[in-house]
């Protein structure tokens, strides 16, 4: 029972009209530009040729062989479909057996036109078929590449937010310890940042977005701590405009450009520069810059884990929508540009459209 | 004029022994870049070390080594990272002339080193029991020869990768700006005529710097020649196929463009 609805499996209603159209089309046009006989006559032959070939290659494509290319098998069953359909056809229009035999050209003439127009028709359907399975394989890799790229990340995004750099930590705390002896107000302030800053990185502490405000506060707490360790060999201002304060923002990217402004900037250079933060917003897209006219980057100088990472995460947020982009600074230093598309606040206050609308 | 000028810089008064004084003190030099921890050496070696004289403070590496050829001090407290010049390289140059005690942060990669060798090394915050403990072992040393540190400086050097400086950054103009490419994101350069394509996953740039010299400053690990006009990324390569000629030729991850590996570089992709 299941292997022969199996075997007639594709043999679809609309396959069988199909065919049906074909083998009138045919018939028209072998009526109509070789033979003078009568439209009826033909059509009845290319008919009974056309379905005998369709049966013969729905069975051939659902048998389930080895042994056989599976295309060859297909193309055999038009050659058997066809000429099965010519002996068919001698036997539907009654000729006599005899006179066939000794006239056998009608018989070959519609025999070979069957299986030409037949294997012409099963290597398009065949190619068709073959491209749409590899479509769909497509999709479903990419699905599933998709899908795993972005759980693996999230363990990942979780991971990197919890690394504190230990130097960082044991640094800023022995300068917050040599401070509470010599200069009690500096050490509290220089506690208060490292407060905010911890508070800001620690993973469990942090929802899951975080907006281009509570970025830029991590960013001065670092700076303003990094800044008094280093001997004020640079200062540092953050411009951000008060409407894109709220904005979302993916966490520790901006720290990020900010560890590397100071980093390449300014611990290998014994005086004095800037850092500055700003954003802007362009049409559609969000733009937050780290500007510092430090030492700049020596092309001989390792990229780091932290730029790698920021650019992984941008990929994987946006897809190509994103981008980290490092510039020279003129005259000297570094600028780092992230480029995100832009959320507006109004597509979180969506949802109170519809409630005001009702009231 | 110079020295004043220094001194004003350092924030120190230079305080020279007086020939003919008592039994001549011993006397060092703190060179540390962050101003804080260095007057907190300072301060916990006054207490350690009362008779120590701190005869000058560098705030980076070349300052030390003036320093240094001014004060000819017995020891020298060198902080890892500092600019200008790194402690290590300061280290390299003073070998032999004087004792040498490296003060390091956490988890330096240093350490291991150190622990190998018999250069003296402070943890960054300095606690006060390992302080005194060096102090003593420093004294026990004073009278006794210089031990040789230059195989050990030159071992670490090597470890710190100052050996072969490798291409990191990749300087391309585009429009009016000097776009820093790191070569991580660079699937592939490819010689142009006179310039050198440079092909990441979303963009492309020239380059005047020729294929040949690229070669010898990339890591040959990372990029590898298939083409005598083509570099590509290892990590960038999806999988290799065969053009129909039956050579072979690379695929990208992200990007539809094929690479032909021509004849002389087959062999990097025969199967093993």
């Amino acid at each position: 029972m299941t292997t022969r609805t199996n075997l007639l499996h594709g043999l679809t209603l609309k396959r069988f009209l199909t065919a049906l159209l074909i083998n009138a089309l045919i018939a028209a046009a072998l009526y109509r530009f070789v033979w003078d006989h009568n439209f009826g006559s033909a059509m009845v032959s290319t008919q009974v040729v056309g379905l005998s070939i369709l049966l013969s290659w729905t069975l051939a494509s659902n048998w389930k062989q080895t042994r056989v290319p599976p295309l060859f098998a297909q193309l055999l069953a038009v050659v058997c479909g066809s000429a099965a359909g010519g002996v068919l056809v001698v036997f539907v229009k009654g000729y006599d057996l005899e006179h066939v035999i000794m006239n056998p050209e009608g018989l070959i003439n519609l025999v070979s036109l069957g299986i030409m127009w037949g294997a012409f028709i099963v290597l398009i359907v065949v190619a068709r078929e073959r491209e749409a399975r590899a479509q769909a394989a497509m999709h479903q890799a990419a699905a599933e590449r998709h899908l795993h790229g972005k759980q693996l990340l999230e363990a990942r995004l979780q991971l990197m937010q919890a690394q504190i750099e230990p130097h960082f930590l044991f640094n800023t705390l022995s300068s917050v310890q040599h401070l509470v002896d010599t200069d009690p107000p500096a050490a509290s302030r220089m506690l208060g940042d490292l407060i905010k800053y911890l508070r800001a990185a620690m993973p469990q502490m942090r929802e899951q977005g975080t907006t281009i405000g509570r970025e830029a506060e991590l960013a001065r707490a670092y700076l303003a701590i990094q800044r008094v360790r280093i001997g004020n060999r640079f200062d540092f201002s953050i411009d951000i405009p008060e409407i894109l304060l709220e904005r979302r923002f993916p966490p520790m990217m901006l720290l990020t450009l900010a560890e590397n402004a100071v980093k390449h900037g300014f611990e290998t250079k014994s005086c004095c520069g800037e850092i500055r933060v700003t954003a802007h917003e362009t049409g559609n897209e969000l733009v937050i810059e780290v500007r510092d006219n430090g030492a700049g980057l020596a092309t001989d100088c390792p990229a780091g884990v932290g730029l790698a990472n920021v650019r992984e995460r941008l990929s994987t947020l946006y897809g190509e929508a994103a981008r980290l982009t490092i510039e020279e600074n003129v005259p000297s230093g570094v600028c780092a540009r992230i480029t995100v598309p832009n959320q507006t606040p109004a597509a979180a206050a969506g949802s109170a459209v519809p409630a005001a609308g009702a009231a | 004029m110079a020295e004043l000028a220094l001194q004003s810089a350092l924030r120190v008064p230079l305080r020279r022994r007086m020939p003919g004084s008592l039994p001549a003190m011993t006397t060092a030099i703190i060179a540390e870049d962050e101003p804080l921890m260095r007057e907190q050496l300072k301060r916990k070696l006054a207490v350690a070390w009362p008779e120590l004289e701190i005869v000058a403070e560098a705030g980076d590496g070349r300052i030390a080594i003036e320093a240094f050829e001014r004060e000819q001090p017995d020891l020298m407290f060198l902080d890892i990272q500092m600019p200008e010049m790194n402690g290590i390289e300061v280290a390299r140059k003073l070998a032999g002339r004087c004792r040498i005690v490296f003060v390091t942060a956490y988890d330096d990669f240093a350490i291991a080193a150190f622990e190998q060798g018999a250069i003296d090394y402070l943890l960054k915050p300095v606690e006060a029991d390992r302080l005194a403990a060096s102090v003593a072992r420093l004294r026990d040393q004073l009278g006794k020869p210089l031990p040789d540190l230059g195989a050990i400086v030159e071992r670490l050097a090597q470890a710190a990768g100052a050996a072969s400086p490798r291409l990191h950054w990749i300087k391309a103009s585009i429009g009016a700006n000097v776009r820093l490419i790191p070569v991580e994101e660079i699937a592939y350069f490819q010689s142009d005529e006179k310039y050198t394509r440079v092909v990441t996953t979303g963009a492309e740039a020239l380059i005047r710097k020729p294929i040949r010299e690229l070669i010898e400053e990339l890591d040959p690990a990372v990029f590898w020649q298939i083409h005598r006009a083509t570099l590509v990324n290892v990590k960038h390569i999806a999988g290799v196929g065969r053009d129909f000629r039956g050579q072979p030729e690379i695929q990208l991850k992200n990007r539809k463009d094929r690479l032909t590996v021509s004849r002389p570089f087959a062999h990097l992709f025969k199967q093993m």
